[in-house]
């Protein structure tokens, strides 16, 4: 969850602010908790549902409803009962910024949490109106029906309530339903941290400076879900945030740092540092390639023609 | 086709006061009486028949050899050049080459051609070469790529309207020959390693062959392509072991005679 939100006067008296105004309290309300919402995110496309328009703001469900209608009918947002998704189409302006450079890493952030988004009808449009200033490189807009490949649901702990577990039930569905169609192999690994922090009740973004340090360190998401772990054994039943779980990761990493294995080969001089084996390998034994030659050219009756003997191909 | 022409022409009436009947015989397929331009001799009818038949053939399969070399994406550098063997291991290579070319041409079974060896060695010239006289040769359809290359040709379709990942697995693998170079540089994330799998198994669960080129050694190729293609590698495997001097390192650039 967010910390802030920013909401500028034009709320209340810009174009769009006085259509709220017009359309009445209820309007303004949930246009006011659309940009200020729990479940919101920087980019303004988020997953919200009207139960819980309902609950947070307290209109109960006829009032959000006409509310949240009016703020449809002032173009103010979008919102898609299917996935129910919402998209409050100049937030991201109001959070972020009019436009970013390339080299902002916020322009990546913006990316990344577009990637995360659950399948929905207004992914085209948001590109079509962030992607230049923005510089998001992926359109998502026309993603075919594909099954989603969602994380796998973990297994609840039989010590924690009841209550907690329902509650954790209700994130991992919401986790579940915003995860990408591509596979997850194949997005950002900060992306694949946030999924599998969220899908184990920690709430958190692509985006956080946070997760991008672990996406860069190597932290795996399988790690970053077994740390979640550690920290819900360590608090049962109450909200962690990412910070514990950041905090658990490090002192695994420092842990892991002590260890050294009596006997453990010390790293080959040959490689230079941060090249694997993959691009360094002129210091490797050859010998089973010559070995492997000619057993093949034994079973094929293969021989060494002549100098003079043209080998066509 | 000067000839035809001629033999159409008695057809047309104006034409007819310059043609005459001339009655032939030839060796293979007997007399005729074919019409031709007075003055002219006779030529067996069947005979230019299997000419324009042999020519139109020949055209055919420059044009379909013209559109296989457009779709095997041969790297320019390698277009119509050659691996020179100056050495019996070099030779040795060459002919192991040689005759995975005859096996694959005979027979409609998986083999794979494995080579492996240092930088500079000349194995995509080889797998070039070889490609390049299956198409002149057989018309036989080769398509060329680096490992790397095809995985993210496939991702790179991922959300695309009209692609699909099944679509992208089946056309690499329906090609009669997959040259897969620099097989162990994958990205290292298990959804690479499942295409690359897919596409090897598909190919030899359909016996068709794979090239694959390698800096590893074979034995080391396991970490990189994961075992179940390595296992396939094995089978009916043609190995060449290129391991000479790095061709690159001692060849002199373009003017280097003249500068020094």
């Amino acid at each position: 969850m967010r910390d802030y939100s920013k909401v500028g006067p034009q709320f209340w008296i810009g174009k769009t602010g006085k259509k709220l105004r017009a359309a009445g309290a209820a309007a303004q309300l949930v246009g006011l908790y659309l940009m200020t919402s729990p479940h919101a995110n920087m980019t303004g496309l988020y997953y919200v549902s009207r139960d819980s328009i309902a609950h947070e703001t307290g209109l109960g469900m006829e009032g959000a409803s006409k509310g949240l209608q009016s703020c449809i009918d002032a173009e103010y947002c979008s919102y898609d009962d299917e996935t129910e998704m919402v998209w409050v189409h100049e937030m991201a302006f109001f959070q972020i910024a009019d436009k970013l450079s390339a080299a902002d890493k916020r322009s990546a952030g913006v990316q990344n949490e577009y990637d995360a988004l659950p399948d929905n009808p207004f992914l085209g449009k948001f590109f079509e109106k962030y992607g230049a200033p923005f510089n998001m490189k992926r359109n998502r807009g026309a993603v075919d029906n594909k099954p989603i490949e969602a994380p796998s649901k973990p297994l609840a702990s039989q010590e924690q309530e009841q209550e907690q577990a329902q509650e954790q039930e209700q994130e991992q569905a919401q986790v579940a339903r915003a995860a990408p169609a591509v596979p997850l192999a194949d997005l950002p690994t900060a992306v694949q941290l946030s999924i599998a922090m969220r899908t184990n009740g920690i709430d958190c973004q692509p985006a956080d400076p946070r997760l991008i340090a672990l996406a860069d360190q190597g932290v795996t998401a399988e790690t970053a879900a077994a740390a979640c772990q550690e920290a819900k054994k360590a608090k049962p039943g109450e909200r962690i945030g990412l910070g514990y779980v950041v905090a658990i990761l490090t002192r695994w990493a420092a842990d892991a740092a002590k260890v050294q294995a009596t006997g453990a080969a010390p790293r080959q001089a040959g490689n230079a540092p941060g090249l694997s084996d993959k691009f360094v390998f002129s210091h490797l034994d050859r010998s089973g390639d010559q070995r492997a030659m000619d057993e093949s050219m034994q079973r094929h009756g293969i021989t060494v023609p002549g100098p003079d003997e043209e080998i066509e191909i | 086709m000067t000839q035809g022409l001629i033999h159409i022409a008695g057809a047309l009436g104006s034409f007819g006061a310059h043609m005459e009947l001339v009655n032939g015989s030839c060796d293979a397929h007997g007399a005729a009486e074919v019409l031709v331009r007075k003055g002219l001799a006779w030529h067996c009818p069947k005979c230019l028949d299997a000419v324009l038949a042999n020519e139109a053939h020949m055209k055919m399969m420059a044009q379909r050899v013209a559109d296989l070399m457009q779709a095997a994406s041969i790297p320019a550098k390698y277009v119509d050049q050659k691996f020179v063997a100056t050495s019996d291991e070099q030779r040795a290579v060459r002919r192991t080459v040689q005759l995975y070319r005859d096996f694959i041409l005979n027979n409609r079974a998986w083999a794979a051609l494995v080579l492996v060896g240092k930088t500079g060695t000349g194995k995509t010239l080889l797998a070039c070469e070889l490609a390049q006289s299956l198409m002149n040769r057989a018309a036989r359809s080769v398509h060329y790529i680096t490992a790397k290359g095809m995985i993210s040709e496939i991702q790179a379709n991922y959300g695309q309207p009209g692609k699909s990942e099944e679509a992208d697995i089946a056309r690499f693998a329906k090609y009669d020959v997959l040259v897969l170079d620099e097989i162990d540089a994958i990205p290292v994330k298990d959804n690479a390693s499942l295409l690359l799998t897919e596409i090897v198994n598909r190919r030899y669960n359909e016996n068709k062959p794979v090239i694959a080129i390698s800096n590893q050694p074979f034995d080391h190729l396991a970490r990189f392509v994961g075992e179940r293609v390595h296992s396939r590698l094995h089978e009916n495997s043609f190995s060449c072991a290129c391991n000479w001097g790095d061709a690159r390192r001692v060849r002199q650039p373009v003017g280097a005679e003249v500068a020094a």
